[in-house]
């Protein structure tokens, strides 16, 4: 047993890679290919969708389980929306649904043994938030022209200042997406990679110190881990949250820039 | 005492009936309104998570605004070719954004426009 404990190879960040399953070939230079992170994306929406289409397919006035709980998933939502934006808010209902939708769903499908993590790779999430600043600044342009714009220039300050701190101003908004990816990314990544850690002392503690690195590996990494495993329940639902919240709050600039 | 049974008011006075049915349509409402708060569910727990929420979200902007200014500078200098004094000062301005994010966050700055602390009070 212990020889075979020397030959664990330790690399958390090994369930990170993104593998090819169909290749399509190379266009200009770049495999493009049918990728596992691509897989789990389309069991993610198929799996929203699914699950809504049957949820609310019976329409009953008094909801089943699945139905209450899309029921429950829309008023949650709607929630988000309506406090961060007013009821005016509720034209962007679709796209901060879809976005708590399908990160929350490719988070906890990270939880699965042996699935793939979307959200945990920074081209995903980043392209998520690239999203919603466009949106923002498209429908900013056009509900109120340049007058958008005016969201960079502070008011109230000594004019000497006001340079200065529109720079700031501007460096805080461009900050936004990369600050909305990072937090998701990060949260993501380092979960899941703290997880991968536990389990790999668990498995050494054991293959190496036999029936007292069992019981030892029960008390310490094991105990850990399952503990993680509940956090990172919750951090797979709160970043899905925080993702809906701040979109919406940053959605609600467009609508009301610098009220 | 008690009002009149309705049906033993046989001959039948319509504006009465037509009075109660007012009335309890009235008594209706507002025992609705009273409970309308009580519905929706969806609103006290997004608030009790954005307290949450607002606590993820310190870390992140800080280094945001740092690593933009950073960015930009660099890409300031490259285009320009001011080296090093892009980078210097707006690495400078990214670190100010930050701490600016921040005290947004926690509502510490409240006359802004991109204005968090206000989106907090307008509930």
């Amino acid at each position: 047993m212990a020889g075979t404990g020397s030959e664990i190879v330790i690399d958390p960040i090994k369930q990170f890679v993104i593998q090819p399953i169909i290749s399509f070939g190379k266009i200009g230079g770049v495999d493009i290919a049918f990728t596992n992170s691509a897989l789990f994306m389309f069991v993610a929406v198929a799996s929203i969708t699914g699950f809504l289409v049957l949820a609310t397919g019976g329409r009953t006035l008094i909801p089943g389980r699945s139905q209450s709980i899309a029921e429950l998933w829309y008023g949650f939502v709607a929630g988000i929306v309506r406090d961060a934006m007013g009821s005016e808010g509720m034209k962007f209902f679709p796209l901060v649904f879809s976005l708590f939708s399908f990160v929350l769903i490719c988070n906890l499908l990270g939880m699965f043994p042996y699935f793939f993590t979307v959200t945990s790779q920074i081209v995903v999430t980043f392209a998520l938030a690239m999203l919603v600043m466009t949106v923002v600044v498209v429908a900013g342009v056009m509900k109120h022209g340049t007058h958008f714009f005016g969201l960079f220039v502070p008011s109230g300050v000594p004019v000497f200042l006001v340079p200065f701190l529109t720079v700031i101003e501007v460096i805080s908004f461009l900050s936004r997406p990369l600050s909305l990816s990072l937090r998701l990314f990060a949260n993501m990544l380092g979960g899941h990679i703290a997880l991968k850690v536990f389990a790999y002392f668990v498995v050494i503690l054991t293959s190496s110190f036999g029936a007292m690195g069992f019981f030892a590996a029960i008390a310490g990494p094991f105990a850990i881990g399952v503990a993680l495993t509940a956090l990172e329940f919750l951090i797979a639902f709160l970043q899905a949250l925080v993702f809906a919240l701040l979109a919406s709050i940053y959605l609600n600039d467009a609508l009301h820039p610098g009220h | 005492m008690t009002p009149k049974d309705p049906p033993q008011s046989g001959p039948p006075p319509r504006d009465e009936d037509e009075a109660r049915l007012a009335r309890r349509l009235d008594q209706l409402d507002g025992a609705l309104k009273k409970a309308e708060p009580e519905v929706k569910p969806a609103t006290p727990v997004s608030r009790d998570m954005a307290g949450f929420a607002q606590a993820m979200r310190l870390g992140s902007e800080f280094v945001a605004g740092v690593l933009v200014g950073l960015g930009l500078g660099l890409g300031l200098d490259t285009v320009a070719g001011t080296s090093p004094w892009g980078l210097i000062v707006l690495t400078l301005a990214g670190f100010l954004a930050g701490v600016m994010n921040m005290m947004r966050v926690v509502g510490a700055l409240p006359a802004s426009k991109f204005g968090k602390p206000d989106d907090h009070q307008k509930r």
